[in-house]
């Protein structure tokens, strides 16, 4: 028995949600780069279940460059974490005061 | 091409002014490098005048270019009586606001006369543009340099006035857009998918094969509505014209004279170069309301007017009094109406253009406007009271001066329509007179016991010259003006008659146009003595359709009720 | 085969070039090297806009289908192109001036604006996103490119978390829209849409409008705009101009390109989304920028509401055959980016102090100092407001005769009105640089040439682009006729 296709998108759906709602309430940058990395593997299941629930390989094949742009993301987002550590000694977005959010 | 070198030749001058440091000029050479453009503009408009076709129908020195194809945008210009007139006038007083500014402007020098000669291009582009898009273009041109010469050479409160200035106008201006997209659009779908905003084109569409508009009328109803609220704030009428006291009071005098003397014209002339011969269903819809908006502002203007302690507040307050009278004029909608609303036009623009340069020359040397700071000023300054007792005159319309052939004129046409009406607008005269007067009095007559005032100068050469141009044209205009009527002539008939035309086909025979027609043959009391006046009614009117002479217009409540109105009458009925 | 590499040979050619200009930087060691690779870039920039010119008229598909070569994507290239030039005209001088003299920073523009044209040439959801990316991956680092300054190390983590966020919801979307119709390029979108059950799932509605936010968030549409403001002001200067330019264009691109070419058929769903996203815009971000006093700050808040104005054009849209909308979508843009980026280089050029004018007050008098500079600055801030001649009011002119045609007549009110209440702040500065006494000591103009020479040109464009814009707007649809018929 297999698990229905609708399954996946329900949980794909909660870990996005998870991820969301994680980057509003959270303040440490850190964090907030975990949930949107959250959000962005909730995609990639989502791919992966429609490339199978379609029959499909193009699905799949989009998870790779999912996960490539994640990665390019995580090295250009740490570097800017770590800077703004330097500076600040912290990395609570609520630190950041010099600009009105 | 001579109307395409007026509008642009004063950018030469701006050009020149601009690149004065290049050549070594002293800033001092501004004023008289503008004053020769301005000169040489307006000589290049008297050919205007005198080659002016008074009989032709259409426009003349017509020029027409392509310009933004896509839309069918053109440059087409071209002038008809109306517009030539303005024309000159605006290079006259273009000529006298730049050289009445010698002595009273010694500050960035430069950026005022070259903001007075862009001001120039727009307003006679304006009166000249045949094309609805490129008189939006030439409106909003206007707007520009007006702000600077308020916000920067202005009084004390000039940032306020010329904010306030700017953004009324673009207020009107923007509404006025959306008003001229809905017909640009509405006859694109008409036509079958032919774009123009030529006024001409649009013209000659509506009448052709079904005798039906291509507007309907619920259409044409807005379309009124959104070109009167931009029209209306530019002439201003009552309520839209809490601006222009601020704007007057704040201005340097050049910016008063042109601001008086033309672009409040500019609403006026829109109205009767697009409103009406567009939309003429929804003038004759909103005539008495205009009427009444006329009526209310020729009152309320003289009656605010006389309780102004300043001098150009009360200037300022009078133009709302009078500009009333011409759009009264023009919203009779009957011939007498419309030619006298054109003259008093011009009228305006000279009497109210010379009291603002009088008001100039006085502030000028006292530093105040304030009414009560003088009196007995005539005994110093003989020639300035002479002058200003002209000017006075000529505002309230005294007979053998321009100021009585306009209001006479209008007053024959609300005649016409209603008597009450003429009434009330003969009243204002008289109010007119009183106030007029009563500054005249307080400024001129008394003991002359300020101090300041015992040393005043009477006026110099230069100063006299800036005035006389006016004085002569209100004499003349006051004692022979047969030839200003006879150029007007042919497009007042026109305008009449293509209103009449439209409505006509739309309503059928038996409908409320006719009946007013009617009044008009009934109340014809100036027939014979201003026979020339008058538009050949030639519509045979039998007694019955006399007798019901009262006011017959009336407003639809809205667009589908009135439809549905017309079809009961039974005429062609428009979509 | 030859076809394929001849649709993406405009972002072949500077993707190539701009690894080429790294290597010459790399090894150089010329003691002007923040010269020499600013010429590099810019003769870059310009090789890639011959090869754009010389595609003209073309209307090819490559790699079935997913990337398309068409007068739409050539012509929003070339306005990238040239909001990328004019970047690194305005940069070579500021650069120096705050002292950060990092040729990387040139390198970083030509990638991003590879990511830009690849996606206004877009013809798939996911090349679409990877051209965000590559687009967003270098901003983010140039908005931090002023190390020492924190602000603008915060404009850098602020500008990564909310792009990275909004990146999450369009993948998010376009993962769904994938669930649901099985494709994810456009003409296929667009035919299997077509089918009712398809078009009314619920599932694909989840994936519009989760697409839709991404690119509210990215576009800085109100709702979605808190971080433009602040990202705007802490960067640095051309970045600002660039961010505020390319990506607008790269974005609105691909959305017509999206909702016009692929969703077509969603119409109700996204048209109502759009307009509602387009009058709050046009709304909140006039009102917000009249309090401001910062200059790029108020600049920001402008641009906002210039996302609405365009977005009434995509919401005109309304799928009619003559297509006015996109057109002046196209249009506007182009108008958009010209007088925008002449408003920030005049901001560069004006140094008041390090990094130029960015103060209200930093501008004060600015017409007796610098009367040519006013004047230019005049003609931006006359155009942004929409004020005739100048370029902005056509613009403005075609995207609300696109709403009235459309038969959106509140939303072209909305806009007029919009436009009104900006006159408020655009005249604000107006009335600070000619009827203000001019600041002692009055500041001094960069001595670059390129600023200068960027700023006229800029400002001469702005003059003439509303005087002579018929050429523009027949190329502009032509350009929008092609995307129609494919």
């Amino acid at each position: 028995m297999t698990v229905p296709f609708g399954w996946y998108l329900f949980l794909s759906a909660l870990l996005f949600v998870i991820g969301a709602v994680g980057v509003l309430r959270r303040r440490n940058a850190i964090l907030l780069f975990m949930c949107i990395e959250l959000m962005l593997n909730a995609v990639n299941l989502t791919f992966v279940a429609a490339a199978r629930h379609l029959g499909q390989l193009d699905g799949q094949l989009f998870v790779f460059l999912v996960i490539l742009v994640a990665a390019a993301e995580v090295a250009i987002g740490l570097s800017i974490i770590i800077a703004i550590y330097k500076s600040h000694r912290s990395v609570d977005v609520d630190d950041l005061k010099l600009l009105k959010w | 091409m001579l109307l395409t070198f007026l509008i642009f030749f004063p950018l030469v001058g701006v050009a020149a002014i601009a690149l004065m440091p290049t050549f070594g000029l002293d800033k001092s050479y501004a004023k008289w490098l503008a004053t020769l453009t301005a000169g040489i503009e307006l000589l290049c408009s008297v050919p205007l005048w005198i080659g002016f076709d008074a009989g032709a129908t259409g426009f003349q020195w017509e020029t027409k270019v392509a310009w933004i194809e896509s839309f069918g945008i053109e440059y087409h210009i071209g002038v008809d009586g109306l517009s030539m007139v303005l024309v000159i006038l605006t290079a006259l007083l273009s000529l006298i606001s730049i050289y009445c500014s010698f002595s009273g402007i010694t500050e960035r020098e430069r950026e005022f006369y070259a903001f007075l000669l862009l001001l120039e291009t727009g307003m006679i582009g304006a009166f000249v543009s045949l094309d609805l898009f490129l008189f939006y273009v030439f409106w909003e041109v206007m707007l520009v340099p007006m702000y600077f010469l308020i916000g920067v050479w202005g009084g004390e409160q000039k940032l306020y006035a010329a904010i306030k200035f700017f953004l009324y106008t673009l207020f009107g201006s923007v509404l006025m857009l959306i008003g001229i997209l809905l017909i640009y659009f509405h006859y694109k779908e008409a036509s079958g998918g032919l774009s123009t905003f030529d006024l001409v084109k649009l013209m000659q569409f509506p009448l052709s094969a079904q005798g039906d508009f291509f507007l309907g009328k619920s259409t044409q109803w807005w379309a009124f509505l959104l070109l009167f609220v931009g029209f209306a704030i530019k002439v201003p009428m009552v309520p839209f014209h809490t601006w222009l006291p601020d704007a007057h009071v704040q201005a340097p005098t050049a910016g008063s004279v042109i601001l008086a003397g033309v672009l409040l014209k500019m609403g006026a002339y829109a109205f009767l170069r697009f409103s009406l011969p567009l939309l003429p269903e929804a003038s004759i819809a909103w005539a008495p309301f205009l009427m009444t908006l006329s009526l209310v502002a020729i009152i309320y203007g003289a009656l605010v007017a006389m309780m102004q302690s300043d001098m150009k507040k009360l200037i300022a307050y009078s133009s709302v009094s009078h500009m009333g009278f011409v759009t009264a004029g023009i919203f009779a909608l009957n011939y007498e109406g419309i030619a006298g609303g054109t003259i008093q036009m011009v009228n305006h623009g000279l009497s109210t253009g010379a009291l603002f340069l009088i008001v100039g020359l006085i502030y000028e040397r006292r530093h105040t406007k304030a009414i009560a700071d003088f009196g007995g000023l005539s005994a110093k300054m003989p020639v300035y009271a002479m002058l200003f007792l002209i000017a006075t005159l000529s505002s309230i319309g005294m007979p053998g001066l321009n100021g009585f052939i306009g209001e006479f004129t209008i007053l024959l046409g609300i005649f016409q329509v209603s008597k009450v009406w003429a009434a009330i607008a003969a009243l204002g005269i008289i109010m007119g007179a009183a106030y007029m007067l009563w500054l005249y009095q307080r400024v001129m007559f008394g003991p002359c016991d300020k101090p300041e005032n015992q040393a005043l100068k009477d006026l110099d050469l230069r100063e006299i010259l800036t005035l006389a141009p006016l004085i002569v044209l209100m004499f003349w205009i006051g004692l022979y003006p047969k030839p200003l009527f006879e150029k007007l002539d042919t497009s007042t008939r026109a305008t009449v008659e293509w209103v009449r035309k439209a409505n006509e086909a739309s309503y059928g025979a038996y409908t409320n146009y006719k009946h007013r027609t009617s009044l008009q043959q009934s109340h014809g009391v100036a027939g014979k003595e201003e026979g020339s006046l008058l538009a050949p009614e030639s519509a045979a009117v039998s007694r019955s359709d006399r007798v019901s002479g009262q006011v017959v217009w009336s407003l639809p409540r809205e667009g589908g009720d009135w439809d549905r109105h017309s079809a009961s009458v039974g005429g062609g009925e428009s979509r | 085969m030859a076809q394929n590499l001849i649709v993406v040979l405009p972002e072949l050619v500077l993707a190539l070039l701009s690894v080429v200009v790294l290597l010459i930087d790399i090894f150089s060691e010329s003691r002007s090297r923040l010269r020499q690779t600013a010429g590099l870039a810019m003769m870059a920039v310009v090789l890639t806009l011959a090869v754009c010119i010389a595609l003209w008229g073309k209307n090819l598909s490559g790699y079935n289908g997913i990337v398309r070569l068409d007068s739409m994507g050539l012509l929003l290239s070339m306005v990238c192109l040239v909001s990328a030039g004019a970047t690194i005209l305005l940069a070579s001088d500021y650069l120096r001036q705050i002292g950060s003299e990092k040729t990387e920073f040139f390198l970083l523009i030509l990638l991003s604006t590879v990511g830009m044209m690849v996606m206004v040439k877009a013809g798939e959801l996911l090349t679409l996103f990877i051209g965000l990316e590559t687009l967003s991956i270098p901003l983010y680092v140039l908005a931090g490119f002023r190390r020492q300054e924190p602000r603008s190390q915060e404009a850098a983590l602020k500008y990564f978390l909310m792009g990275a966020f909004a990146s999450g919801f369009l993948l998010y979307g376009i993962a769904l829209t994938y669930a649901a119709t099985g494709t994810t390029i456009f003409s296929e979108l667009r035919h299997s849409t077509s089918t009712e059950a398809i078009a009314g799932s619920p599932i694909l509605l989840a994936g519009l409008g989760l697409m839709l936010v991404g690119f509210a968030f990215k576009l800085a549409l109100v709702p979605f705009h808190m971080w433009a403001p602040d990202v705007y002001e802490g960067s640095p200067t051309p970045v600002t101009a660039f961010m505020s330019t390319g990506v607008k264009v790269a974005a609105f691109g691909a959305l017509v390109r999206l909702l016009g070419g692929g969703l077509a058929s969603l119409q109700e769903g996204w048209g109502t989304a759009l307009w509602m996203l387009a009058a709050l815009s046009i709304l909140f971000g006039n009102i917000l920028a009249l309090k401001q006093n910062n200059l790029k700050r108020l600049l920001a808040y402008s641009s906002i509401a210039h996302a609405g104005y365009i977005l009434v054009g995509v919401v005109a849209y309304h799928s009619l055959p003559t297509a006015f909308g996109p057109w002046a979508v196209s249009y506007y843009l182009a108008a958009y980016v010209v007088m925008n980026l002449g408003a920030f280089g005049v901001l560069i050029l004006v140094q008041s102090r390090p990094g130029g004018a960015e103060k209200l007050e930093d501008l004060r008098g600015l017409s007796q100092s610098h009367p040519l500079v006013a004047l230019c600055m005049t003609f931006f801030l006359l155009s942004l407001a929409g004020m005739p001649p100048f370029w902005g009011f056509v613009a403005k002119f075609y995207v609300f005769g696109a709403a009235i045609q459309a038969g959106r007549y509140y939303l072209a009110i909305i806009g007029v009105l919009g436009s009104l209440i900006s006159i408020f702040y655009y005249l604000r500065i107006i009335v600070e640089m000619y009827m203000s006494e001019p600041t002692e000591p009055e500041p001094k103009l960069s001595s670059s040439l390129a600023v200068r020479v960027t700023v006229g040109a800029a400002a001469l464009l702005t003059l003439l682009g509303g005087l002579f814009s018929s050429g523009l707007a027949d190329a502009a649809r032509d350009a929008i006729r092609m995307l129609i018929t494919p």
